[in-house]
């Protein structure tokens, strides 16, 4: 290894090839479009509790024909940029990006990804998505406003009011998605050829399996909706109707639509949730297995029922694939389709209890470290517990046609999605932070960045859903005194809009705790938690190739308080017994 | 906070399967929440006190897991999927015939809702049709089956008090339909509130003016709605309607087809 202690250029630096480095290029990336996606879902929850009303700041700047009130374009701009920055560019790049290029050849014991160039590559990639998207602000007409999902023809053609940020959108989604498909071969040719001597596929973290499970899904569906969002792209720039209205006198010369026929606007609907639905596990995977990982580490304990947890996760990988209908209920699909989505999609409630109760009977009987990642992690069993019981009801067609475009839905995925995953980035990153950056983050303002977190923002999402179920306030909607029926659930706006904010304030601890830490913090430990992983293995941080000598793995990835482990109740994979 | 009004009795059964979910999931949710708190509490590391060591692959755990599926699969899962099917069969399984119903022709564009109807001769396309702009008005007492396209992007209409609603698509027929067996008269007096109207809402999202596209729609008594009826139609003439909705005005052997 003498040669990577050779003085580096910055070019060698910023162009690094090695997995730990690109794992913070990937964190760091990811956490700029957490705070940015988030801010603007700041600035949607103070437009719907004060509708308006002059907006703080921005209304002076730029809405003065408006008296400082938020025009719609604006507001349309906000929730989709939301949407498709937080799932793009800050989910994707920190549990998939940053967890995966950090674990998975650590937890291996490998001394890098299998392709450490293609790995690089991957991450500019992505990079210049992030690049095209911030351009897309700037361009006459600003940014995409067609929602994250882009139905069209309201996203597929220019004229209905989305300007020319929405190709810029297309362009940067697509970037995004050939680096997802980038780095979905190497985990995989990582997971499967690169593991150390007595590392068996069943010895592996289930946050590799999280990770694995993801990458075969981003193989099998990120060319889906690249394809579609192609195709998108050729309706919007080069007069093709993949996407627009069929025949009929309406597309004759003269017609409101001529210069489009052929197309159909569901087929994009069908591509897109084709991919969307498994989208969901994607990003929720990586989550899920370093729950897991985590539960079973601060309990002492082995994860319970390691297998069926395995299992089950490769069971949801292939109903996952099938169960996309249940986002069209009402688009206009067969109702004999919805029946039977309805059927697939509750079916996967089936393994996602066996991965409850294995997470439940990890904590039982265990000897528990409430630990910030420790809490963090039972903060994802809690908030995915609501979501998946309240996709219930949408997987459900009759009562979906109702819920549907309701806040029911927004609160259900934000449940699901946001805060599951919201709460596994923060698990990961007090996790591996002293490996990463080999400092100590602080414990205490950790724990506190927990409870403030968990309390508000569940406070948020709840209220979203009991407005969406109780009142049927629409989505999407930058207004909602337009209609007499939200008068009512006008109050619950703003104390959704006070909530919001409130989350907002309580991340500047994590920020103050992030950069305070890295830059004196107390030095690490090469195993901080007393996990048995591997990467707790490697010298603290990690240098370029991991491993002085390469490990050799003795035992399955959790056996804490085995017989053989003695007194201390705990051996890394990599050490002999006693 | 009480829920919306409905605007018939049979789709309450809508509100009747939120309900039983929520109680059902509730109930798991509360058992879940029981144990991660138990344990929490129960099993914290405190001097003492060592975790048991057990991987959770016994055939007891086997067990345990099968039965935990089983009980999901059947006690949750059939039990929703069967009441809720059973909702949609008899909200959404029978759409009413052309000649029982109460027909509206939709044309939704950005961003208005464009509602034509028959008028007093009780045949499309002639010349005492009537139409209106976000102001629909039906009879109460017979089911109302509205026929939509999109003259430009995705819409979907939404009445909350059907509990139900359809996204209406360029290049494609869709169809909605319920019983408005509460006439507007009648829900004011139900709530109290002189000014109740029946709104009608865009939920998909439409473009700039999407937060706007919003109709009322007014139920009136037979009686009340034949003498508006004859009142529109006689007016009809003024009404100077774009050409190529004409064209357009939806061929009744379309729908014939998706009505068996
Ligand atoms: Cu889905
Ligand atoms: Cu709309």
């Amino acid at each position: 290894m003498s040669d990577h202690h050779a003085p580096q250029s910055l070019l060698s630096r910023v162009f690094s090839t090695d997995h730990k480095v690109i794992a913070r290029q990937y964190l760091y990336l990811g956490l700029v479009g957490l705070l940015v996606a988030g801010l603007f879902a700041l600035m949607i929850r103070w437009q719907l509790a004060y509708p308006g009303d002059a907006f703080p700041i921005l209304g002076n700047l730029f809405w003065g024909e408006t008296n400082g009130v938020m025009p719609p374009e604006f507001y349309n701009m906000l929730f989709t940029m939301h949407g498709a920055m937080m799932v793009f560019f800050a989910i994707t790049p920190i549990v998939i990006g940053a967890f995966g290029n950090f674990a998975i050849p650590l937890q291996l014991g490998a001394d890098d990804m299998a392709f450490p160039v293609v790995n690089m590559l991957s991450f500019w990639v992505m990079f210049l998505g992030a690049v095209i998207m911030t351009i897309s602000f700037f361009v006459p007409g600003g940014a995409a406003g067609g929602g994250w999902t882009a139905y069209p023809p309201l996203s597929g053609v220019a004229n209905y009011g989305v300007g020319h940020g929405a190709s810029l959108w297309l362009l940067g989604i697509a970037f995004a998605g050939t680096s997802s498909l980038l780095g979905a071969v190497n985990y995989v040719v990582t997971t499967l050829n690169m593991r150390c001597a007595g590392m068996t596929l069943m010895r592996m973290p289930l946050a590799v399996w999280g990770l694995f499970c993801t990458s075969v899904l981003n193989l099998l569906w990120v060319p889906v909706v690249a394809a579609a969002l192609f195709m998108m792209f050729m309706d919007r720039t080069a007069g093709t109707a993949f996407f627009l209205a069929g025949p009929g006198s309406l597309f004759a010369e003269g017609g409101a639509l001529a210069g489009q026929s052929g197309g159909q606007p569901l087929l994009f609907q069908h591509l897109f949730w084709g991919f969307g639905h498994p989208e969901v596990y994607i990003l929720i995977f990586p989550v899920w297995g370093l729950v897991g990982d985590l539960l079973s580490t601060f309990s002492r304990k082995p994860a319970f029922g390691y297998k069926a947890t395995v299992l089950s996760m490769i069971t949801i990988l292939f109903l996952s694939q099938i169960v996309w209908g249940h986002h069209m209920f009402t688009s206009g699909m067969s109702p004999l389709l919805g029946t039977a989505f309805t059927f697939l999609t509750i079916t996967i409630s089936v393994p996602t209890a066996i991965f409850f109760l294995n997470w439940l009977c990890t904590i039982w009987r265990g000897s528990l470290r409430f630990t910030p990642p420790m809490l963090f992690a039972l903060g994802v069993v809690f908030v995915f517990g609501i979501g998946g019981l309240t996709g219930l009801f949408l997987a459900l067609q009759a009562l979906d046609i109702w819920l549907h475009d309701t806040y029911f839905v927004v609160g259900h995925f934000h449940f699901t999605l946001a805060a599951s995953v919201f709460f596994g980035t923060f698990a990961g990153v007090y996790y591996w932070f002293p490996k990463m950056f080999g400092k100590r983050m602080n414990q205490s303002l950790g724990k506190w960045h927990f409870y403030l977190s968990f309390v508000s923002l569940t406070f948020v999402f709840f209220m979203m859903m009991y407005i969406g179920a109780t009142g049927a306030h629409p989505r999407r909607i930058a207004d909602p005194t337009v209609y007499n029926f939200l008068g009512p659930f006008q109050d619950a706006n703003v104390l959704i809009g006070w909530g919001a904010q409130f989350l907002g304030v309580v991340q500047l601890i994590f920020v103050w705790n992030f950069f305070t830490s890295i830059r004196s913090g107390e030095p690490a430990s090469d195993n901080p938690w007393e996990a048995s992983s591997l990467e707790w293995v490697a010298p603290t941080p990690p240098p370029h190739g991991n491993f002085p000598v390469a490990p050799t793995v003795h035992r399955g990835p959790h056996e804490y308080n085995a017989p053989e482990t003695g007194e201390r109740g705990w051996l890394t994979q990599a050490e002999p017994s006693a | 906070m009480e829920r919306l009004i409905t605007i018939n009795d049979a789709v309450t059964e809508i509100d009747w399967i939120f309900d039983y979910a929520t109680i059902l999931t509730s109930c798991i949710f509360a058992v879940v929440l029981a144990m991660l708190i138990g344990f929490a509490i129960k099993y914290r590391e405190r001097p003492g006190h060592k975790a048991h060591y057990t991987r959770g692959d016994s055939p007891a755990a086997v067990r345990m897991s099968i039965v935990v599926a089983m009980l999901v699969f059947f006690g949750v899962d059939i039990s929703l999927a069967y009441f809720d099917h059973h909702a949609f069969l008899e909200l959404y399984g029978n759409p009413p015939s052309q000649d029982e119903a109460t027909v509206v022709d939709v044309f939704a564009k950005q961003f208005e809702w464009n509602f034509a109807q028959a008028g007093s001769d009780g045949e499309m396309g002639t010349e005492d049709d009537i139409f209106s702009i976000n102001k629909l008005t039906v009879p109460a007492g017979k089911p109302v089956l509205v026929r939509m396209r999109s003259l430009d992007v995705l819409h979907s209409f939404f009445i909350p008090y059907t509990r139900g609603k359809q996204d209406v698509l360029p290049g494609m027929t869709t169809a909605f339909w319920f019983d408005p067996d509460k006439t507007t008269a009648a829900a004011r007096a139900e709530l109290d509130d002189p000014n109740f109207e029946y709104e009608i809402a865009c939920a998909e999202l439409c473009g700039l003016g999407h937060t706007t596209m919003r109709g009322i729609m007014t139920v009136l008594t037979p009686e009340e709605f034949a003498v508006w009826e004859a009142e529109e139609s006689a007016n009809a003439a003024n009404f100077d309607m774009p050409e190529i909705w004409w064209d357009w005005s939806l061929d009744p052997a379309d729908y014939a087809e998706e009505d068996e």
